[in-house]
């Protein structure tokens, strides 16, 4: 089950761009693009994005996108300097929503971090722990990589139990995923609050109505796993 | 019109059988290679072991001066050493050139346009060749050192001198002091001229002045040599200046000794400080070949940083290559061995090329154009060579692929679908961004089932992964083969399977020595 997402995306360059554009090709988001520049405009225009003007000296143009408390907002915009100040503003007045931002430094980073910045995305630390990994562990650096940039038929889902599904109040180690040929990752307990459980600390849990399944496995199997399941909304 | 073809006499057809032999070629190679090649893995043994007869056999002679030496030490250090000296010899006379080769081509050359054969003349012109070798310095050195043998002529035994001049070949340190005192040639020559002159000089005025006061002067020669005694400050003091002219002759020498022994050592010193760095990286870059497997790492920007962070814990050898002094100065204040070079240059990278080792390129810097030529530049040296190159955009990807990289890192596409995953799919982001960051509790890793490996044969139902509480995502074959995803319990293992696993780390750790299994690299 998937839950409608709103997002409002600050800047069209060369990161609110693709992030846009990706966002939009999900199911079950709603993308605002949020510019400050004519040039940026055009293009998200022409994109067929749905683009609002503001101006980020200017707290007053910014209440008046009247963000909503579950809204997720991205500080995107190409300038680092005018992008912290987006964060300061935002924080300031909107003191529960889920900023993100993207760092092309590590004392950026901090910076938005100090800022109040809920998940900062440094592009130097993801390149450096990446290329780690290619080196270690290649073949699954692909596999992993090809989740994210969907390169592979394989999928992670997110499984929410439901209250009618048979997997309601079953033990966990007595579903074998394996014969619909999905792989069981972990799982997000809503009883011991929104932390993830690998599959692999050897836990027998029961599954409660709430709880989220993470598995991987190929779209046309998985489906088929949740609808045996009955967990389809 | 052409000539009949000749039939070869005796000794042409022995040079044409050595040509045509592949066996004599290939031993030939092998012995030049061992005995030239600095790459070679073992020419450091052979020069241990020649340096271990040089040091030892010398020690004897000197001993043997004063004492009586044993029959058996006087088998070694004069009849075993020498005759393995002179199989040196004989070997680096061997493959200077090939007498052979030039003969055949003669032979091939007139018998094709119908000439009449000029073997004498090709003969003469390789045996030249031999003698052109046979008169370097190496190779009188050589001959030399040999001659402490015969022991007959005892004045041969001097001769020992040059079985130290034999470690100017095999030690690289003094080769390495003298190639610096050759760079400051024109220097060294200048002032010894200068030392000459003034010692001339200082000779004939002495000799001038107290030749007829002075009993310790007895002629030009004792005025030369209490010039150039007093000229380098040494002053034994058995001849001295009687008069006062003689004694302001004495002033003027010593000033100027002492200016002349400064400027030596300043001309000395610099050319030392000078070459510092590239004898220190030199020496990085002899260690790095030395080992099987190792990273070159071009441009240390904020990437490579981070990469390094984590990567020293491996404990594997790099070495940093930028073009900015600056970032080398910083990556060496950093703890990592850094040079400041350009690693789109081909004799760069070559310099650190060994075709024994497992080389990777990580190309970094900031500049799509760089880190693509770095990417060729590896490439054009061995395609053995695996390439990751850093991109700034995904538009460039085909190019790098096309200059031969392996993989292609994306930052910008990193950080972006990565965000995009974070809200879209929270649950696939944090369990990604757990197994890529090794929390312990989920270890991604490669299995890698060698020869040795118990799983050979045994499927993955027999293994019992769930016993390990291990999660088997996927099974390559090779680094190459098709990866089959989530394979079924009747699978069975075979060699250079490559098992993706995630599971706690020390899981997996106990899982590998229980099976004697590895990872692959």
């Amino acid at each position: 089950m998937s839950y409608l997402k709103n997002v409002i995306i600050f800047g069209y360059g060369k990161f609110g761009n693709s992030i846009a554009k990706s966002i939009r090709d999900e199911d079950n988001t709603n993308v605002l693009v949020v510019v400050n520049s004519d040039e940026e405009y055009e293009v998200a225009v022409m994109e067929g994005m749905d683009v609002r003007k503001f101006n980020v000296e200017s707290d007053a143009s910014i209440e008046k996108l009247n963000i909503e408390k579950d809204t997720k907002l991205i500080c995107a915009m190409d300038n680092n300097h005018e992008n912290l100040f987006l964060a300061l503003t935002l924080r300031g007045l909107y003191k529960s929503n889920y900023i993100m931002a993207i760092s092309d430094s590590i004392h950026l980073t901090d910076k938005f971090r100090m800022a109040g910045v809920n998940r900062v995305i440094d592009i130097y630390t993801v390149s450096g722990n990446m290329i780690k990994n290619i080196l270690k562990i290649p073949i699954a650096t692909k596999f992993l990589q090809g989740f994210m940039n969907r390169s592979h038929n394989y999928r992670f889902r997110e499984i929410t139990i439901t209250e009618n599904s048979k997997l309601n109040g079953v033990m966990l180690d007595s579903i074998d995923f394996n014969s619909y040929n999905i792989i069981f990752i972990g799982m997000i307990d809503k009883e011991i609050g929104n932390q993830f459980i690998f599959s692999t600390v050897g836990f027998n849990h029961k599954v409660d109505s709430g709880d989220i399944l993470v598995c991987i496995g190929k779209d046309e199997d998985i489906d088929r796993f949740e609808q045996i399941m009955g967990v389809v909304l | 019109m052409p000539e009949k073809e000749t039939k070869p006499n005796f000794i042409v057809s022995f040079f044409l059988k050595l040509a045509n032999s592949k066996k004599y070629s290939d031993i030939k190679s092998v012995v030049k290679d061992l005995l030239h090649n600095p790459d070679n893995r073992y020419k450091k043994f052979i020069d241990y072991f020649l340096i271990f007869l040089i040091v030892t056999s010398v020690a004897v002679f000197i001993d043997e001066v004063k004492h009586k030496i044993p029959f058996w030490l006087e088998i070694y250090a004069v009849y075993f050493t020498s005759a393995v000296f002179a199989i040196e010899y004989l070997l680096n006379l061997w493959v200077y050139n090939d007498i052979h080769t030039d003969i055949a081509k003669e032979y091939y050359e007139s018998n094709f346009v119908g000439r009449k054969s000029k073997y004498y003349k090709i003969l003469m012109k390789s045996l030249s060749q031999k003698l052109s070798y046979v008169i370097t310095p190496t190779a009188i050195i050589d001959l030399l050192a040999i001659l402490p043998a015969y022991r007959s002529l005892r004045i041969l035994k001097i001769f020992v001198l040059f079985r130290f001049l034999k470690l100017f070949k095999h030690a690289k340190s003094i080769h390495q002091f003298f190639e610096v005192l050759t760079e400051r040639k024109f220097e060294l020559i200048t002032l010894f001229a200068l030392l000459i002159f003034v010692v001339f000089i200082g000779g004939i005025a002495i000799y001038i002045a107290e030749e007829q006061q002075n009993d310790k002067i007895n002629g030009l020669f004792d005025a030369l040599y209490w010039s150039f005694i007093t000229i380098t400050t040494v002053g034994y003091g058995d001849i001295s200046p009687a008069t006062d002219i003689g004694r302001a002759i004495s002033f003027v020498i010593v000033i100027l000794g002492i200016t002349m022994i400064s400027f030596a050592t300043s001309v000395i010193v610099s050319a030392f400080s000078e070459k510092l760095n590239e004898l220190k990286e030199d020496r990085v870059a002899e260690q790095l070949k030395s080992s099987n497997e190792f990273l070159i790492i071009c441009g240390y920007g904020q990437i490579a940083k981070v990469f390094l962070r984590s990567f020293v814990k491996e404990s594997k050898k790099y070495i940093v290559l930028d073009v900015n002094a600056q970032k080398v100065q910083e990556a060496l204040s950093d703890g990592h061995d850094a040079i400041c070079d350009n690693a789109s240059r081909y004799e760069v990278m070559k310099r650190f090329y060994n075709e024994n080792a497992k080389i990777k390129v990580l190309a970094l810097t900031g500049s799509d154009i760089e880190n693509i030529y770095i990417s060729l530049n590896a490439k054009s040296i061995s395609k053995e060579i695996e390439v990751i190159a850093r991109a700034t955009s995904y538009k460039l990807y085909n190019k790098y692929i096309r200059a031969g990289a392996d993989r292609v890192v994306l930052p910008n596409e990193i950080a972006s679908s990565m965000l995009v995953s974070s809200i879209v799919h929270p649950g696939m982001y944090k369990a990604i961004n757990a197994i890529l960051h090794s929390k312990d509790v989920a270890t991604l890793d490669e299995i890698y089932i060698s020869i040795e490996c118990s799983l050979i044969g045994k499927s993955i139902k027999d293994a019992d992964f769930n016993r390990y509480k291990l999660v088997i995502f996927g099974v390559q074959n090779g680094i190459k083969g098709e990866f089959k995803f989530n394979p079924k319990p009747e699978y069975t293992f075979q060699e250079n399977d490559i098992v993706i696993v995630m599971g706690h780390k020390i899981s997996i750790e106990y899982f590998k020595a229980t099976v004697n299994a590895g990872s692959y690299r």
